[in-house]
């Protein structure tokens, strides 16, 4: 009775605030699975639970609700009655009475726990989808290294990488080259992306796709150096292209700002410009 | 990666992505002025053109341009 009892006790106090984090952090983000031995896993579990329950505790002690539920007494008590069946049978009374004051004591102590860790997993999943303006919004790097800490490991760094959560801002987007094992290269831009449950890539989409035509140029470029690549890139008809993750050997992202003149031009490309527009209203 | 590792991925990224900027742009004008004409052909029939660059087909509004000398 008593290993079912301390069983019980583990699984509320130490595993189960790390299932109920796990659980509302995947509402917003692919969580990152390690493969950890069972060791690991309770190791993290109980360090996930420890500064919530002590914090609890603290709430619960200093508010005085701890000591109206029940007292130390009580918990030895119950717990001796669990233990030794002589004690039980000579002191029946006592240890009902103490059982319930055990009862609402952990009541007490547990809805402060998962109100805690509710809280707290509700803040981080505020904290990733708004990540990239909170790391805008902190001046020093040390501090932006802190919010990386304790936001980022707990997602999937596929998703850190093509989700919108590390475009500097909102103005940007995200372009892909993606060379595959055939040694093909394909270039778009990142529409979407798929995580397998243990956070690796599945599959890339990319919209307005294009392909290099890499044979093509090399037999060209053998004859003419310095031959320009912008001439051996093929549209890919259709609207979003799927890369299956496990053909690819290695991407090349970049940031791109969606207007393409956003920053001023120079007085010679307004020139140009402005040549351009003068053209432009001239009778064809 | 560790957090750490991520936030220094995200300043190199912050230091590049001007220049992935500029090198966008000066890939834009040296189309437009290399190709003038055929620029100015798909903006009179389209009002808009598009540019290849490194970057990818680049679509230039008409607005994008009157708004560049503005």
């Amino acid at each position: 009775m008593l290993t079912l009892v301390v069983t019980s006790l583990v699984a509320v106090y130490l595993l189960g605030p790390d299932l109920i984090s796990r659980w509302i952090l995947g509402f917003v983000v692919p969580r990152k699975n390690l493969i950890r031995s069972r060791g690991e896993e309770v190791t993290r579990a109980v360090l996930w639970a420890a500064v919530p329950l002590a914090i609890a505790v603290f709430w619960a002690s200093v508010t005085g609700v701890l000591a109206h539920e029940g007292r130390l007494g009580d918990l030895r008590i119950v717990f001796s009655g669990l233990y030794d069946e002589r004690f039980f049978e000579a002191h029946q009374n006592e240890f009902f009475v103490s059982l319930k004051s055990v009862f609402w004591m952990n009541v007490s102590l547990l809805w402060r726990l998962y109100g805690l860790v509710v809280s707290f997993s509700l803040l981080l999943d505020g904290m990733i989808l708004r990540y990239r303006w909170l790391r805008n919004a902190l001046r020093w790097r040390w501090a932006k290294t802190v919010l990386a800490t304790i936001v980022l490991p707990r997602a999937s760094e596929w998703h850190v990488l093509l989700s919108d959560m590390l475009l500097p801002s909102a103005e940007q987007r995200l372009r892909a080259d993606v060379l595959t094992r055939s040694n093909v290269l394909y270039q778009g831009w990142v529409q979407d992306k798929m995580l397998s449950a243990d956070g690796h890539l599945e599959s890339l989409t990319l919209s307005d796709p294009r392909r290099f035509l890499r044979e093509e140029y090399k037999k060209d470029a053998a004859v003419t150096p310095g031959l320009a690549h912008d001439d051996y890139w093929r549209r890919i008809p259709g609207n979003l292209f799927v890369l299956m993750g496990a053909d690819i050997v290695n991407l090349n992202l970049k940031y791109v700002e969606e207007n393409p003149l956003a920053e001023k031009p120079s007085s010679e490309q307004i020139e140009l410009l402005k040549r351009l527009l003068d053209r432009l209203k001239e009778p064809e | 990666m560790n957090g750490r590792e991520l936030e220094h991925v995200l300043s190199l990224i912050d230091e590049n992505v001007s220049a992935n900027q500029a090198l966008r742009c000066s890939e834009i004008f040296r189309f437009i002025e290399n190709h003038e004409d055929e620029v100015l052909a798909q903006l009179r029939e389209h009002k808009a053109a598009q540019i290849p660059t490194s970057f990818g087909d680049i679509t230039l509004n008409l607005s994008d341009l009157l708004k560049a000398i503005a």
